[in-house]
């Protein structure tokens, strides 16, 4: 579904997220550090990635999937594959 | 307290040495990981490691116990998510610390269990159970 | 593409009693795998079981269902590098798994068929989604296991070796 970008990550992208964190999608921020303040380790940030990639649609090449630290560069990573998807 | 091998049902390795605790909140066990276990010749040659799935099966024979106390014959239905953080090797005490909550209305034990080597996290392990009634042991079964 | 038994030894690093895999029915490298595993009476798991045990209480250990599931997924791992064994000096470890579905029991005389998909690759690791089956009967769902490969090394400053 074609999403503009919004200054608030939506709440279903953080909900799906915070599930296979498995934390209360309420304990964490759009910038809570995942590796410094979530414990998220690479195989954690893997998943993440790899549940986006089938709930929207796109793919994520290997440098990518390596550089998120926060729920907010996923939401910016993910609007920028859908936009490229569409162009 | 201690706990005797099961031999009502097949396992692939004594995964429970000791009950450090149980209540109706859940069960904190020990097992005691230890170079001559039989499995370790071949997983793997000359680097022994402790298989993940075992990890898995200290949980699921710990919440045996567990049920077998409080909420009677439980069936594992669903690994709902296990994650592995770090590996455990032999001369490692295995830690297992099982959140267990009842549903009774679906009649369902969920379990959420963090393993830890000492102060090392190794895994995260959610599993599903589902809780066999008395007067129908093919309850659980689909 | 068909594996004998003594393939997969080349392929896999595990040895018995932990290789439980016995025969690869098909397999697409990097793609898809069809393995089995026989399930007999004799797998070390039933030498405890009492004599009086009953016929449900022979039940295969869904860990070890897992297990073996996860080496066949592995199959298609090393088989993507070139067709190359995995290097020596790394080691596969089981990294993740979500939402694994258990059917049904399964029993000495089954034989276990794995069907893998491999989802999405990377340079140190592999997304995989699954079913067991028993003849026509689908014994285990796998939504995702993740297959990590790590250097031997990172287990060095773990292992407590031991003193001979």
């Amino acid at each position: 579904m074609p999403q503009t970008i919004e200054s608030k990550v939506p709440a279903e992208l953080k909900t799906l997220v915070a599930s296979v964190m498995d934390v209360d999608e309420n304990s964490y921020s759009d910038e809570s550090h995942f590796i410094e303040e979530l414990g998220v380790d690479s195989l954690m940030a893997l998943e993440i990635m790899v549940t986006l990639e089938k709930k929207y649609h796109v793919k994520f090449s290997e440098p990518e999937l390596r550089k998120i630290t926060c729920l907010r560069n996923v939401y910016e990573l993910l609007i920028a594959k859908q936009e490229a998807a569409r162009s | 307290m201690s706990t005797e091998a099961p031999d009502n049902y097949a396992v692939p390795l004594l995964a429970l040495d000791q009950i450090e605790s149980i209540n109706n909140a859940g069960i904190k066990t020990r097992k005691a990981v230890s170079a001559d276990e039989p499995y370790f010749i071949g997983h793997f040659p000359n680097c022994p490691i402790f298989p993940g799935v075992f990890i898995i099966e200290a949980v699921h024979q710990a919440v045996i116990h567990y049920a077998a106390n409080y909420c009677g014959r439980v069936r594992m239905i669903e690994i709902r998510s296990v994650r592995f953080l770090s590996p455990v090797a032999p001369g490692d005490l295995l830690e297992c610390d099982c959140r267990c909550a009842v549903r009774s209305e679906d009649g369902l034990l969920q379990v959420k269990a963090t393993c830890y080597c000492g102060s090392r996290r190794v895994a995260s392990v959610n599993l599903a159970y589902c809780i066999e009634k008395a007067d129908d042991p093919k309850s659980c079964q689909d | 593409m068909i594996l004998s038994h003594a393939k997969i030894k080349s392929i896999l690093p595990h040895r018995y009693p932990m290789l439980l895999v016995d025969t690869v029915k098909s397999l697409e490298p990097g793609v898809s795998i069809v393995a089995t595993k026989n399930v007999t009476g004799n797998e070390p798991c039933f030498a405890a079981l009492a004599d009086w045990a009953g016929p449900e209480q022979y039940a295969y250990p869904r860990t070890l269902i897992m297990e073996s599931f996860g080496q066949a997924a592995g199959i298609i791992f090393t088989m993507d590098q070139r067709q190359a064994k995995l290097p020596s000096h790394e080691v596969l470890f089981f990294g993740a798994a979500t939402r694994c579905h258990f059917h049904e029991d399964v029993f000495p005389g089954d034989t276990l068929e794995h069907r893998a998909c491999l989802e999405r690759r990377l340079s140190d690791a592999a997304v995989f989604s699954g079913e067991v089956w028993v003849g026509d009967r689908r014994v285990v769902e796998i939504e995702r296991m993740i297959m990590v490969s790590r250097p031997t090394t990172l287990l060095d400053q773990y292992i407590i070796r031991d003193q001979r």
